[in-house]
């Protein structure tokens, strides 16, 4: 509430003098980049091109065990960037002969911990979460330690190469989560804003507190954009899960109303900037934004082809996290020491219209990573 | 089935007279009552059988204190729909409540305050929005569909501002913790109390003048306020109770997830109404009952639980969910015009 009353009173600020609260980021930015200047084609190119760009996986052996149970808890089985590191983990299950189940988390707490209370109860030797914030699932995650299940994750950004975050109050937690290094991410898609802007970009910048990954994602692009001293960038817009489907698109509507100058908005990931999207269409504003998002969702890359209002997308190789995962996952049962950073350096890239995935497939890094993962598995 | 109409239907039958006035046949009879008055219990039967043979976790212990622990909080999300139903009125409040109560609980947590300020304030909470929906509906005349509407909506967003849209778990009280996580006798600490709360529940609402009282006016409105009951007064106690049961529901949930964040809550209205409206075809058909919602939340758990061990599809459970609710509610009717 407070935060509305200084949203009202001063809706944008320069990155000029505004000191910028976020953490740094590990990674260095892709390059300099200058401002004012024209479009940078090197900075696009660098930000366009994977990261890294070249397999940097694991390259300790790891000898799967035999006839593992693996259970997959989904944060919401109708989103594909909940389901996506759950095929992977199928995939690479199947070529280990291990029994994959994949269960439905329902997007709610009270679903997410029946959903892997189930899974203790199926007998499964492993839980694996994809994107399920482990404050929130105490009962499940103390169920399982009872039961001595390991509970691992994915897509949280609450493990390396993020800022660390274990659970408040001596809360339990996962033995690791495998996700990418969003804060390079957010750097990546800063600088490709301010270089497509030519270093003049008035960013609108929405963000959801409610996940780890976004708030790393977001001080990334704040940290990127404090490089740009002719951008301006709006305080933060938070808004929550439950506003994407009903508010969120009348918020950006108004927002960009009342701000003429803004030209770009960062969506923080692509559930909400479908429905910016879709908003600002009826709204008439077809031109009058550049939004750019996150996850790699089809749906979005679709935009970006069609030239609808998204012209970005910052997108990681959902099948590689479930390939990691696994990795993870057999240096835990074999009680190896954990690859670090615990994300197993998954790839990324900041996706446009230059260098998208054919129409229908998901982005995906062509290191031929599950070749040398079941190398490292015999 | 408007809540009009089945708290017409739940005075009309009489427990003792339909089953006199079945088909002459002995046997033809004991399958009527059976497939009227207990097809839920014949589904729950049937569907243990078949995930007791289809999948050899299903009847362990484990997986029932598993599959009971996570009902607590839709027991008490039921048990509050029932309330306003008796009476003829809806809540449609329910789910943004007990979002905002859990908030409510974790924002003082985080602010420093311990259990016993806490817990209070969370039921004290929960008893004054329901007392605001009951003065909204009775002394404003609101349709109560639209006044606990407007309150439910009010309170996400009240919800929202107490998260500044994060998800709050800084200071939990640890006996908030037991509650939700803690074990007596091999079940979960939520499960025995929501168990005691339905046996109070049945209590009062069968064998005290309170709980028949509630039924009267849920049946006709003007004939028991003719009799002498105080429909209003009754009505905006039922709210409040029902607030009541939401703030105890807001304390499981608050304690089984060691958290709240701002979406959770509306998700619960539905399944808490489905019970409530699948409860009617059970124990006492016709009327809005707190055996047959406890049957009717067991139905759906056994659904949930069963098809996730047995590795069914995402898509399967709100199909299975959807097909038993329809099935049920149809066998209630076919109860209830039979007994007109």
């Amino acid at each position: 509430m407070r935060e509305f009353l200084f949203d009202t009173a001063a809706r944008l600020r320069t990155i000029a003098g505004t000191a910028i609260v976020a953490g740094s980021i590990g990674a260095a930015p892709i390059a300099s980049v200058s401002t004012a200047a024209a479009a940078d084609d090197g900075v696009l190119q660098a930000a366009r091109s994977m990261t890294p760009p070249d397999y940097a996986g694991p390259t300790i052996p790891a000898k799967a065990p035999k006839d593992i149970k693996i259970a997959v808890v989904t944060c919401l089985s109708v989103l594909h960037g909940c389901v996506s590191p759950a095929d992977g983990i199928q995939h690479a299950g199947e070529k280990l002969g291990w029994t994959v189940k994949v269960y439905d988390g329902g997007g709610t707490p009270n679903k997410q911990n029946a959903a892997i209370l189930d899974a203790i109860s199926s007998g499964a030797n492993v839980i694996a979460t994809i994107a399920i914030d482990p404050n929130l699932i105490q009962l499940a995650l103390s169920e399982a330690k009872k039961a001595g299940i390991p509970v691992v994750a994915g897509s949280n950004g609450i493990d390396t190469p993020n800022p660390v975050k274990a659970p408040a109050n001596g809360g339990l937690g996962f033995a690791f989560d495998v996700s990418p290094d969003y804060g390079t991410l957010g750097v990546h898609a800063a600088q490709w804003m301010i270089a497509d802007s030519n270093g003049k970009a008035n960013i609108a910048l929405f963000s959801d507190r409610e996940f780890p990954s976004i708030m790393a994602q977001e001080a990334g692009i704040l940290q990127g954009l404090a490089d740009c001293k002719t951008c301006t960038v709006s305080k933060q817009i938070y808004f929550t899960a439950t506003q994407i489907a009903s508010q969120l698109g009348q918020m950006t509507v108004d927002y960009v109303r009342s701000h003429p100058d803004v030209d770009y908005i960062y969506g923080a990931f692509d559930p909400p900037v479908a429905a910016q999207v879709a908003a600002l269409m009826q709204a008439g504003m077809a031109n009058r934004v550049k939004i750019v998002g996150a996850l790699g969702n089809q749906q979005n890359l679709n935009f970006i082809r069609a030239g609808r209002l998204q012209v970005a997308d910052m997108a990681y190789d959902n099948e590689y996290m479930g390939w990691a995962m696994v990795d993870q996952t057999i240096r835990l049962l074999n009680k190896q020491p954990l690859i670090e950073p615990h994300g197993e350096n998954l790839p990324f890239v900041i996706l446009d219209k230059t260098n998208l995935p054919a129409p229908g497939a998901d982005w995906q890094a062509k290191t031929g990573y599950q070749d040398k993962f079941l190398a490292l598995w015999k | 089935m408007s809540s009009r109409e089945t708290a017409r239907a739940g005075i009309a039958p009489n427990d003792k007279s339909d089953v006199v006035a079945g088909p002459s046949s002995v046997l033809r009879k004991a399958a009527t009552i059976v497939f009227t008055r207990y097809a839920t219990v014949l589904l729950l039967v049937l569907f243990a059988i078949v995930f007791s043979a289809t999948s050899p976790q299903f009847l362990t212990a484990a997986n029932w204190q598993n599959l009971l622990v996570v009902q607590a909080v839709v027991s008490c999300s039921a048990f509050a729909a029932i309330l306003p139903l008796v009476v003829g009125e809806f809540d449609l409040s329910l789910g943004n409540m007990i979002g905002f109560l859990t908030m409510l609980g974790a924002f003082l947590s985080g602010q420093g305050y311990e259990a016993p300020t806490v817990i209070p304030v969370m039921l004290l909470g929960g008893v004054l929005v329901g007392l605001l929906n009951g003065f909204l509906t009775v002394y404003f005349q609101i349709s109560s569909f639209i006044a606990t509407l407007g309150i439910g909506i009010l309170l996400s967003g009240v919800t929202m501002g107490l998260s500044g849209g994060q998800v709050l778990f800084d200071g939990i009280p640890q006996m908030i913790l037991s509650v939700g996580q803690g074990h007596f006798l091999g079940l979960g600490v939520t499960v025995w109390l929501t168990a005691i709360i339905a046996v109070i529940l049945l209590y009062v609402l069968e064998q005290t003048p309170f709980g028949r009282k509630l039924y009267a006016v849920g049946g006709s409105e003007r004939v028991a306020f003719l009799a002498g009951i105080r429909t209003g007064l009754l009505k905006i106690a039922a709210f409040a109770l029902a607030g009541l049961l939401i703030g105890i529901g807001a304390i499981f949930a608050l304690g089984q997830n060691g958290a709240a964040n701002a979406g959770f809550g509306p998700e619960l209205l539905l399944p808490a109404y489905a019970a409530a409206f699948l409860g009617v075809t059970t124990y006492r058909p016709g009327y809005y009952n707190i055996p047959g919602a406890v049957i009717a939340i067991l139905l759906m758990a056994v659904g949930f639980n069963g098809l996730n061990l047995l590795g069914a599809p995402f898509w399967v459970q709100p199909i299975f969910n959807g097909t038993v609710l329809v099935v049920a509610v149809i066998c209630a009717r076919a109860e209830s015009r039979r007994t007109k």
